[in-house]
């Protein structure tokens, strides 16, 4: 914890030297709270806080949270290990297999397995800013199930090369997910040979595969505007030829690696620097002025907004570097700028499909013992681990608002409020408890604010007006329940983080 | 939603949500838009053995090759031209082959697809390597009044994207609870219907339109009951698809899924059975339509073909490139387009598949071409492609 709090402190001190957006109005000395993480949050400042670093609210958690203080929660969530993860362990047990006994599944069940063990832990999990970090960047460092033997590895990928990583240094997590077996499969660099004569086996139909060496340029590290040029993506793949895989683990095979020197991005790799030199290129790249902008402008138009404002993203390459890409403290610093807290930035975001999917399982206090929400999410475009593309899904509001996507979200919330989404037990009587002694007003205005409080930020007095309709329209309370809290659910409020 | 809309055009974005980019689209297949031209594309998914759908009993190769399956692939064909001849199951499309409403392309695929189906599938619906976007929904997306419908269970990836798509289902059912009996799905369609009656959010209007539409298409198809019977999903599929387009919708775009291709074993019987039901579907599919197949181009695609030689459990596995057929009342046909490049060993991929000749985005593009498509979008449908001439279609 006194890490944390070390790096809080800091957090805040280079936040309050980041330059300002001119726009900004200059704060005075002794000012009130900068942001509500210093204090004085209300349930509105907890439920922005929660829809951004989390998967979503429980029922009650804003409030809960803007009465005990934001900071001492995020300070936590920033050490998951920390935190006791029973819920998180207990939703992984049913899909389990997906890690451990790959060999006895058939190739769905192991799809299936992989990707509910995601979701589950989304769903579940109590260190919920590491489970938005691991999701970013598993999405960040894509692989696809499709892809051959990544079937087999992928889940093996999440849970060693990116969870333990995703909120701490991002060069120890750009390293493991460069030697991991799913990526040198999925981005072919386990096939890249050298070309003659600086390497021994260049067989008939083999060669230098550029595949990993680009997307580790344009999509992991620097980007596309990062200064790179195609001589470097080939410098790049000489030095990793020879990361290959053997026996599902990493190797590296002199026979295949280019021995020659080398020059990345005008940084010299002097010859015969083996598996070595991959290991600096990657702590180079990880370094790189280039890498901190990329990535804090990601990270910021994942926590903040599609076009993030300029000042939050200043405020996250400063603790990027000042903390040599420890992702925990840049997550803080975006969180203690005021341009998180801006109203125009707050729901903001339309939710992706799985955000509204783990968010809408959450909001009802759901449990998952089933494969489901794979399905719902293969339905919806989102499917875990399937992205079509080594750019991962987009996390933009454009991508995900379709009007295919419309019908599904609102299946979605009929299937959960009907408590008849298979995969999802749903515990629709203790949320929403059905009338004993009250009288059926009461209990209808009582069932319309349990409702409206699952949705974080209210309901607009429009979709109550909806709501209210609905409920009093319904012959029976059990349907006044299931069309209320669908129409909650599937609700303009709902659909936005 | 039309100010709103404009109004998000012009501030563009910066402004969050309120301004996102919804599109003017003022039909939400509210038809009748009369006598619009329509491509339907039905994705033979598993990848077909495009050998034995068109078979080049001509070839010396191909019997050689397919000891075994050869002899019972052609039994009962329809001779085409002396060198093809069509699955005996393909055969009732034999009075559109001499009408020349048919035609087809007899090695088509996509250069270094991979042999896995997703991969394949991923790269042929993206409509080429680096895409995020499928090539339909670039295809619909830029322009107002263009929409399109998947007939299935899902939007294909070709689809995704932000442009106003819809899936059906096979039996032409749409819309949400489609599982629910009538009343209380018209109840849950009053209920949503009033959720996202009033307001300009984006995700409002997004669903206000995707209920609209669903229910404009839902009543317009009980107007146009099939005047042909139908087997199987491909034959409901596409009969729902020769519906929606009598019903005037102005859906430009029908992506239809076909499912059990992947013939690994037993390939003979299994083809019997497949290439019955799609030959059936697909003479229904123009007889429902009548005069109006005039207005309208079917081709088929699949993610990849199958291997030259048959394998040790009567049936062949992933190849490389494909057959297509291609049919419509503008098509020039009762011809083959493009080259066939020979079965023998030196002229097959890797020593083994059918070797590519023509590039289905080719393929795609010229059938696009018959829509009305400003030429210049087919650039960004088919981006970093050179595209070349098939002659497909009469001018």
């Amino acid at each position: 914890m006194e890490d944390a709090a070390a790096a809080v402190g800091l957090a805040i001190a280079l936040s309050a030297c980041t330059p300002r957006d001119p726009k900004t109005p200059v704060v005075h000395a002794a000012p009130p709270p900068a942001t509500p993480l210093e204090g004085g949050a209300t349930v509105d400042d907890a439920a922005h806080l929660l829809n951004r670093l989390t998967f979503g609210p429980r029922a009650g958690q804003a409030a809960a949270l803007a009465t005990s203080g934001l900071a001492p929660w995020l300070a936590v969530q920033l050490v998951p290990e920390k935190i006791d993860d029973a819920p998180g362990r207990a939703a992984l047990a049913p899909f389990a297999d997906a890690i451990t006994m790959l060999d006895d599944l058939d190739k769905k069940e192991i799809v299936r397995s992989t990707q509910m063990s995601a979701i589950a832990r989304h769903v579940a999990s109590e260190r919920q800013v590491l489970e938005v970090l691991v999701d970013f960047w598993t999405n960040h460092f894509s692989v696809s199930l499709q892809k051959g033997a990544v079937r087999y590895l992928a889940a093996d990928f999440v849970e060693r090369a990116v969870r333990p990583f995703a909120l701490g240094s991002f060069a120890d997590l750009l390293a493991a997910t460069a030697r991991h077996p799913a990526m040198l499969v999925y981005l072919d660099n386990a096939q890249s040979v050298a070309p003659p004569p600086n390497s021994p086996q260049a067989k008939k139909g083999r060669g230098l595969n550029e595949n990993y060496a680009r997307e580790l340029l344009e999509l992991h590290t620097v980007g596309v505007g990062g200064g790179y040029s195609q001589d470097d993506v080939i410098a790049v793949a000489r030095i990793l030829s020879g990361w290959s895989v053997a026996d599902d683990e990493f190797v590296f095979r002199t026979r295949m690696h280019d021995t020659g020197a080398k020059t990345v991005m005008g940084h010299a790799f002097a010859a015969g620097g083996g598996e070595e030199e991959g290991r600096a290129l990657l702590a180079f790249l990880a370094a790189h002025p280039s890498t901190a902008e990329h990535l804090c402008r990601q990270l910021c138009a994942r926590l903040v907004a599609d076009t993030p404002p300029p000042a939050v993203v200043a405020a996250a390459v400063a603790a990027w570097r000042a903390s040599n890409g420890r992702i925990a403290d840049v997550v803080h610093a975006i969180v203690a700028s005021p341009a998180f807290w801006a109203a125009d930035v707050r729901r903001a975001k339309i939710k992706s499909p799985l955000e509204l999917v783990v968010s809408a399982v959450r909001a009802v206090d759901g449990t998952v013992d089933g494969d489901g929400l794979a399905k719902v999410l293969a339905r919806m475009g989102q499917a875990p681990l399937l992205a079509p593309a080594p750019t991962g899904y987009a996390d933009t509001t454009d991508a995900w608002l379709s009007t295919a996507g419309a019908l599904e979200r609102m299946d979605l919330a009929l299937g959960l409020a009907a408590g008849k989404l298979p995969g999802v037990r749903v515990p629709l009587d203790r949320v929403l408890p059905l009338p004993s002694r009250e009288s059926l007003p009461d209990w209808r205005a009582r069932t319309l604010d349990l409702i409206a409080a699952l949705v974080p930020g209210g309901l607009a007095p429009r979709t109550q007006q909806v709501l209210a309709t609905w409920i009093s329209r319904a012959k029976k309370p059990a349907e006044a329940r299931t069309i209320a809290l669908a129409l909650a659910l599937a609700s303009p409020e709902f659909q936005r983080q | 939603m039309t100010n709103l809309s404009r109004r998000g055009f012009l501030t563009g974005a910066g402004l969050g949500l309120a301004t996102l980019l919804v599109r003017p689209h003022l039909s939400a297949f509210a038809g009748p838009v009369a006598g619009k031209r329509t491509l339907v594309v039905v994705v033979q998914r598993g990848a077909v053995d495009g050998l034995a759908m068109v078979l080049p009993h001509g070839d010396p190769d191909f019997a050689a090759a397919r000891p075994t399956l050869a002899p019972k692939l052609v039994a009962g064909m329809a001779d085409l031209d002396g060198f093809f001849g069509l699955h005996a199951g393909l055969a009732q499309l034999m009075p559109h082959w001499a009408a020349k409403r048919l035609a087809i392309v007899p090695a088509v695929g996509l250069p270094n697809a991979s042999r896995s189906h997703f991969a394949a599938q991923d790269l042929l619906e993206q409509g080429g390597p680096d895409q995020t976007s499928g090539w339909a929904n670039r295809l619909i997306a830029p322009r107002a009044q263009a929409q399109a419908i998947a007939v299935g269970n899902t939007l294909p990836r070709s689809l995704a994207g932000t442009a106003p798509s819809l899936v059906i289902e096979e039996t032409g059912e749409i819309g949400i609870a489609r599982k629910a009996p009538p009343a209380r799905r018209r109840e849950l369609a009053a209920a949503f219907g009033d959720l996202y009656a009033a307001g300009d959010d984006p995700f409002a209007v997004t669903a206000r339109r995707a209920l609209a539409s669903a229910s404009n298409i839902e009543r317009a198809l009980a107007n146009v009951p099939s005047v042909v019977g139908a087997k199987g999903p491909i034959g409901q599929a596409l009969l729902t698809a020769a519906r929606l387009i009598r019903a005037d919708l102005g859906a430009e775009l029908i992506v239809v899924d076909s499912g059990g291709w992947d013939t690994h074993t037993n390939e003979a019987g299994r083809l019997d059975r497949e290439l019955g039901l799609l030959g059936a579907a697909i003479a229904a599919f123009a007889a429902d339509l009548g005069d109006r197949l005039g207005d309208v181009t079917l081709v088929t695609v699949s993610e990849f073909g199958r291997t030259v030689r048959e394998n040790g459990t009567g049936g062949t596995d992933h190849g490389t490139a494909n057959m297509s057929l291609v049919l419509g009342g503008t098509v020039a046909g009762g011809r083959i387009v493009g080259t066939f490049p020979g079965l023998r060993d030196d002229q097959r991929f890797e020593g083994r598949d059918l070797a590519i000749t023509t590039d289905v985005r080719d393929l795609l593009a010229e059938a696009i071409g018959t829509l009305d498509v400003p030429s210049e979008l087919l650039r960004d449908v088919f981006p970093q492609h050179e595209r070349r001439a098939l002659g497909l279609f009469s001018a």
